[in-house]
């Protein structure tokens, strides 16, 4: 499994159909990768079909260095980053339409965390630092190795590995006896 | 929020638009850069070509245009260099002819031009002095050929018949620039020294310019 990027090639070639196999596969992990810095998930699907149309407009810039995924998660989270400094405005949303909101990313994480354990970890990450959750989301969500997670939020793989070891810490302590055994 | 295939097609459409944008983008760079670099090529083929007329307007450094010369400032004396153009204001003649001494000085811009023009002139137009035909090849090689060297009457087709041993009348003529700067041609039979060189004139050469200067 190449994460996209034998597909994302096809395309190069002119395979236009193969972009969709890159869409279906990435598409709705990046969008829930990127809810997790800027918690609207609207805003992470615009960000995320901003990435994705990079991909076509831009067919050079990505050289097959790294894995897709990384490369997509990479941009998503610097466009992330850029949203978040620049918005401005905050949006207080109704309760009301609060509680669809709530369903919709609950709807997200049904589609990308299909395993039961791994929902249950994801409620318990919301609680850890955003770094924390960061580099549990990549490792453990995505299945990231540590250099490609350390790739994606700019750090080294030594702390990468310090992070995470700390995040365990602390899920530990959050999950109690269960998450020894879902970790 | 949107399906699959809505975010698709929003991800084909907006990969179109960045296209297009980005082809916008680079013809109207190409558009406003196209003329400026013309512009730029413009100005300097102009800035150039006035460059080439500004020393092409001050007087020219053919000998024909008489004093329009310039001279080294580390050898004052040294004939025309084609530099700086240097005009001359004053002639001053000193001659002497057995025991009787000739003085002049002209001081007329023009007139020292044109006395300019015809010495550098004559100059020029002289040939270049050949010391071993002047004093003959023994000279040279010591002697070796003093058995075949003893025929002085040989003419040698070089060198005129007066040159440097008849006339003892020698003339120093000096001109000088404004600023003090000044070119000696030394005239003496038919020879004109200068600080480069010797060269010799012809009789007729000569006449011309003795008359020229007023020694005749």
């Amino acid at each position: 499994m190449d994460n996209g990027a034998s597909s994302y090639r096809r395309f190069l070639d002119g395979d236009e159909s193969a972009f969709d196999d890159v869409v279906n596969e990435l598409f709705h992990k990046l969008v829930f990768f990127v809810d997790g810095y800027v918690h609207d998930v609207h805003a992470a699907e615009d960000i995320a079909i901003d990435v994705f149309s990079d991909l076509i407009s831009n067919r050079r810039r990505y050289n097959f260095k790294v894995t897709l995924k990384t490369f997509l998660f990479m941009l998503g989270r610097s466009r992330a980053l850029d949203y978040i400094k620049h918005r401005k405005v905050i949006n207080f949303v109704e309760l009301s339409q609060a509680e669809n909101l709530t369903d919709e990313s609950e709807n997200l994480e049904e589609i990308v965390l299909v395993d039961e354990k791994k929902r249950i970890v994801n409620g318990a990450v919301s609680k850890l630092s955003a770094d924390m959750r960061e580099v549990i989301h990549l490792i453990y969500f995505e299945d990231m190795t540590y250099e490609q997670a350390a790739k994606v939020m700019k750090k080294s793989r030594k702390q990468v590995d310090n992070l995470l070891y700390r995040a365990k810490k602390e899920l530990r302590i959050i999950l109690g006896e269960d998450g020894e055994q879902l970790l | 929020m949107r399906n699959l295939e809505e975010c698709r097609a929003e991800i084909f459409r907006l990969g179109e638009e960045k296209i297009k944008t980005r082809r916008r983008k680079r013809s109207r760079i190409i558009a406003a850069c196209v003329p400026l670099c013309l512009c730029v090529i413009v100005c300097a083929v102009i800035v150039l070509n006035s460059g080439g007329q500004l020393y092409n307007d001050g007087p020219s450094c053919s000998v024909d245009d008489g004093p329009s010369f310039s001279v080294q400032e580390s050898y004052p004396d040294k004939p025309p260099v084609c530099s700086t153009p240097v005009k001359y204001v004053e002639l001053e003649i000193i001659s002497g002819t057995n025991g009787n001494p000739f003085y002049k000085k002209i001081t007329d811009a023009d007139d020292v031009s044109a006395l300019f023009s015809t010495v550098s002139e004559s100059y020029t137009n002289g040939s270049e002095l050949n010391f071993s035909a002047l004093l003959g090849e023994n000279y040279f090689n010591g002697g070796a050929n003093d058995n075949k060297g003893d025929n002085h009457d040989e003419v040698r087709p070089d060198v005129p018949p007066s040159a440097g041993t008849t006339d003892s009348r020698v003339s120093f003529i000096t001109f000088r620039t404004a600023d003090g700067q000044e070119v000696t041609y030394t005239l003496s039979s038919n020879l004109i020294y200068a600080k480069d060189g010797i060269r010799i004139i012809n009789n007729e050469e000569k006449q011309k310019l003795l008359n020229a200067l007023g020694l005749s």
